[in-house]
């Protein structure tokens, strides 16, 4: 970590999206803000500032992390992956967002790149993932349009596409 | 997608124009946008739930130079929103608060911080008059809050002479049920940019109605509405907290932004939305009924009273939707209701999905249960026989033309909810199980659009734009929210014009661009702007063809495979039939307005006569479980069955249904606000709690298809039924399965814990 003339400010470097990047933050920034007003990254959204929503998700070595109650300090030297980061370079969608689309899983969409990013990290550490554990990783974002049941029905659909373009 | 779809539209499961943006984060939420410009305006609240003013001092020690600070005496106009009973003020008025979190003045900097320091160095001197924090003691007079007797309003339904029936009748039931404050809970929080204009202002923003931030505005500046350009952002869900509210951030930005002259934005963040906006009335509700001995019901009697909170925003529409439904979907020849909605020192309540219907139909449905069991009668059965027919008249005396969906929705119900087996394997447990299972059973109505005469008022204009490149636009000023209207309304054009659906978008919701088609509240976009936007597509559909006819001389011209076939040989697309009309100087825009069916007649002093043009049904039937140590609840399975006239999007339909049973579930089970002092406690997620994913049951939606004669391809409203169907049914099953005689919600582990020794919670 770089030091500069201020001891609350300093210098941090990071691969954000597969491009390394600097930044200049202070100790009371979030990660949050650092992706949305330093980098312009603004899927990741702040609908509650204390991390029980889960709008705010993104993927730090990956894990699915609530950016807007971790500090930007933490991202020294780590891979964070935000939802402009996922799909393809010719602009193509992830299997889990392709789920969604053919589940139905979007109304407002203020939630869903939350969602996304969390259903992702759970996949790729385990493509097996079972309903229960779906379930349990669904349970720290709120969604207050769909009720859940396309959601959960598009992360199964997603699962299986997954497990199949594998074999 | 497009090839299946080049010539059936509705009815049709196409995918929401808006998903592949929302899912890769590309779509632009208020919030997003982000402008080094910009101010940051925030606001300074009531601490107190009454008191007066005495004196603002601004701290001597403070850089005021750059901070903006807006007080009553900025107003250039009258401080007031153009609305309902006009008394809802921008800034606290003569020098007065009414609640906690109360808008006292307003401050804009060049950063959040700043802006939120600025508001540490201003300080009110209050004299704290002693507030009235509940419904009775505001109606004994304890605190004037609104005129000289706190009822914001009052509606009277009367029908027969349900007294002299209670009078002449020994078995009368009563029971008082009570219904709690709901938080929208939107994920997307308000937020608001003002920029300011030459003559006006540009507002930016989360919203469900632009012309309501316009017209509510009026009077507030010096300028004219039009001078007022309002552009609906993309909107993370409203559910009716984005209805009215918005007016009020959107001039509190525009005073703001006009006085300092640069753009200024307003975002409240979680915990200022959850203290500071306008929630679900909470609900007192007494019903009385009088049963013949062959179950037949004969005498409603409701007395229905609303907390409205200290201004009456949207109370009167919201009350009279209950008073409508006083007497739930009963056909009963001898009703009596009295509605009132009583101001209190609290935080205003205003529109939520479902508005007035979600409490009634609590009390009612439950009574009704309850009222069975009294008689030792099955509740379906009692509940069918009593049900509205074709041909009924209801409450307020309107005569039910059209089919009346409810038999259909309840024999599709029980198609897939096997009812009666799990009612009587249930009421024969054992009481000494550790868990036990009930399952509960409700029946509505929704009657979509405004109420009465409101849609004549309103006079819905909408139309379609024919594009030089061949496409159709969509013009009205409705939002998309996430229910999908940006999908649906170009479904119906698309089926009109019978041209395909990537043909057809919906325009900006920019005032400077598309017209007034009234608010998008009441489950009436569908219902009533896509009949508007129907009229609309034939109207331009007529005008190509007759524009084609007369430019080839040739009468045989239809549509075919997205294109017209002009006789036997010659195929013109949508872009050379533009350019016919264009040469021929015929206009490519089409509008339509809408009027109500012919016969319906409203009587609004007497609260007599057809409601509401069209009504929508619904039947729901669930399945819980109770731990018997812990009161925990645990919903196993949803059904619920929805009359929706016709489905436009089965898909989205469907999306409206399981949604809304989930928001109604958290009414049911865990939603309440908690107020100490007047002051909300339990202001964020961590503490207001609403469903999870690990808390929700299987839901299903089942689409009826009882078209409605004045709907576009018979549909009706659908978004807000299921939010008023669920929670009765939810606690009739707790009841049975828990053996606990439950009249309040939300049923908490901790309310079931209390009420385990039977105590009943009818006594008040």
């Amino acid at each position: 970590m770089d030091y500069c003339l201020n001891e609350n400010v300093k210098i941090i470097s990071f691969t954000l999206n597969n491009k390394k990047v600097k930044a200049i933050i202070d100790d009371k920034t979030t990660l949050l803000e650092l992706i949305r007003n330093v980098f312009g990254l603004m899927g990741a959204k702040e609908g509650c500032g204390y991390g029980k929503c889960g709008s705010c998700t993104v993927i730090m070595n990956g894990k699915s992390v609530r950016s807007c109650i971790t500090k930007a300090s933490k991202a020294e030297g780590s891979e964070i992956v935000t939802i402009e980061g996922l799909g393809g370079d010719d602009f193509s969608l992830d299997p889990i967002q392709e789920a969604f689309i053919d589940g139905g899983a979007v109304q407002c969409g203020f939630c869903t790149p939350g969602i996304i990013m969390t259903l992702k990290a759970l996949f790729t550490e385990n493509p097996n993932a079972s309903e229960e554990e779906i379930k349990k990783a669904l349970k720290g974002h709120l969604c207050r349009c769909t009720g859940y049941e396309t959601i959960l029905k598009s992360a199964l659909l997603a699962k299986e596409r997954i497990n199949n373009n594998k074999k | 997608m497009s090839e299946i779809l080049k010539e059936r539209c509705v009815g049709v499961s196409v995918v929401r124009v808006d998903a592949a943006d929302k899912l890769t984060g590309k779509i632009k939420y208020a919030g997003d946008y982000y402008n080094d410009e910009y101010l940051h305006g925030k606001t300074l609240r009531s601490p107190y739930p009454c008191a007066l003013i005495k004196k603002i001092s601004y701290g001597a020690d403070f850089d005021w130079s750059a901070v903006t600070v807006v007080t009553e005496d900025d107003i250039p106009g009258e401080n007031v929103l153009n609305n309902f009973n006009m008394d809802v003020p921008f800034l606290a008025k003569n020098g007065k608060v009414n609640y906690v979190g109360e808008p006292v003045l307003l401050v804009a900097a060049e950063s959040e911080d700043k802006a939120e320091e600025a508001l540490k160095h201003i300080f009110i001197d209050y004299e704290i008059i002693e507030p009235s924090l509940n419904v009775f003691d505001s109606l004994a007079g304890k605190n004037l809050i609104y005129n000289d007797d706190n009822i914001i309003k009052e509606y009277n339904v009367i029908k027969g002479d349900a007294s002299a029936v209670f009078e002449n009748y020994d078995n009368v039931f009563e029971g008082v049920y009570k219904t709690p404050y709901q938080e929208q809970a939107y994920i997307e929080p308000q937020v608001m940019i003002a920029v300011p204009s030459e003559n006006g202002v540009t507002i930016y923003g989360s919203m469900q109605c632009p012309y309501y931030v316009r017209k509510e505005s009026l009077k507030l500046f010096d300028f004219p509405p039009e001078n007022i350009h309002v552009v609906q952002t993309p909107t993370g869900g409203g559910f009716g907290g984005k209805e009215h509210f918005p007016s009020i951030i959107a001039s509190h930005a525009a005073l703001l932004a006009i006085k300092a002259k640069k753009p200024v934005k307003m975002a409240y963040d979680r915990v200022e939305d959850m203290e500071g906006t306008t929630k679900r009335h909470p609900s007192i509700i007494r019903v009385k009924t009088a049963v013949s001995d062959k179950g037949k019901l004969l005498a409603v009697e409701s007395d229905i009273i609303f907390d409205a909170g200290a201004y009456s925003m949207a109370s009167p529409v919201v009350l009279a939707r209950a008073a409508i439904a006083g007497a739930g979907a009963y056909n009963c020849d001898n009703v009596k209701i009295r509605a009132r909605a009583v101001a209190t020192n609290l935080i205003p309540t205003s529109a939520f999905r479902g508005f007035g219907a979600p409490q009634i139909f609590f009390a009612i449905e439950r009574h009704m249960t309850r009222q069975a069991l009294k008689l030792g009668l099955d509740p379906v059965e009692f509940k069918r026989a009593n049900l509205l027919k074709q041909g009924d008249v209801t409450a307020t005396g309107q005569l039910l033309k059209e089919p009346v969906g409810l038999e259909k929705c309840i024999g599709a119900l029980f198609e897939k909810f096997n009812y009666s087996s799990l009612y009587s394997e249930y009421l024969n447990q054992p009481f000494n199980l550790k868990k036990r299972r009930g399952v509960g059973f409700s029946a509505v109505f929704h009657g979509a659009g405004f109420t009465g005469k409101g849609e004549d008022y309103i006079k819905a204009k909408a139309g379609v734009r024919i594009s030089p490149e061949g496409t159709i636009e969509v013009l009205c000023g409705t939002t998309e929210m996430g229910q999908g209207m940006r999908t649906v309304l170009p479904q119906i054009v698309a089926e009109t014009m019978k041209v395909p659906f990537s043909l057809v978008s919906v325009a900006e919701t920019d005032t400077d661009d598309v017209p007034d088609s009234g608010p998008t509240v009441a489950s009436r976009t569908t219902m009533i702007v896509g009949k508007v936007l129907k009229d609309a597509a034939s109207d331009a559909y007529e005008a190509l063809i007759q524009a084609l006819k007369e430019e080839y001389g040739e009468n045989d011209i239809k549509m075919e495979n997205g294109a017209f076939k002009v006789g036997a040989e010659k195929t013109v697309d949508l872009k050379e039939a533009a350019a016919v009309l264009k040469s021929q100087n015929k206009p490519n825009v089409y509008y339509s307005q809408y009027s109500s069916p012919p016969g319906v007649v409203w009587d609004e002093r007497k609260f007599h006569g057809d409601a509401y043009a069209g009504y929508a049904w619904a039947a729901t039937a669930c399945e819980v479980e109770v731990d018997m140590e812990t009161y925990e609840v645990s919903v196993l399975r949803l059904v619920s069955a929805c009359d929706v006239g016709k489905a436009i999007n089965p898909i989205l339909a469907e999306g409206q249904i399981e949604g809304g049973c989930i928001q109604a579930l958290g009414y049911a089970l865990m939603e309440d606000i908690v107020m100490k002092n007047g002051k909300i406690q339990n202001n964020r997620f961590a503490t207001y709690i609403i469903p999870t994913a690990a808390d929700v049951p299987l839901v299903e939606a089942v689409l009826v298809e009882e078209p409605y004669s004045n709907g576009p391809y018979g549909a009706k409203g659908l978004g807000e039924m299921p939010c008023v169907v669920v929670a009765p049914c939810v606690a009739d099953a707790v009841a049975m399965a828990a053996g606990i005689d439950v009249c309040d919600i939300p049923l908490t582990p901790e309310k079931l814990f209390v009420r385990r020794k039977g105590e009943s919670s009818d006594e008040n």
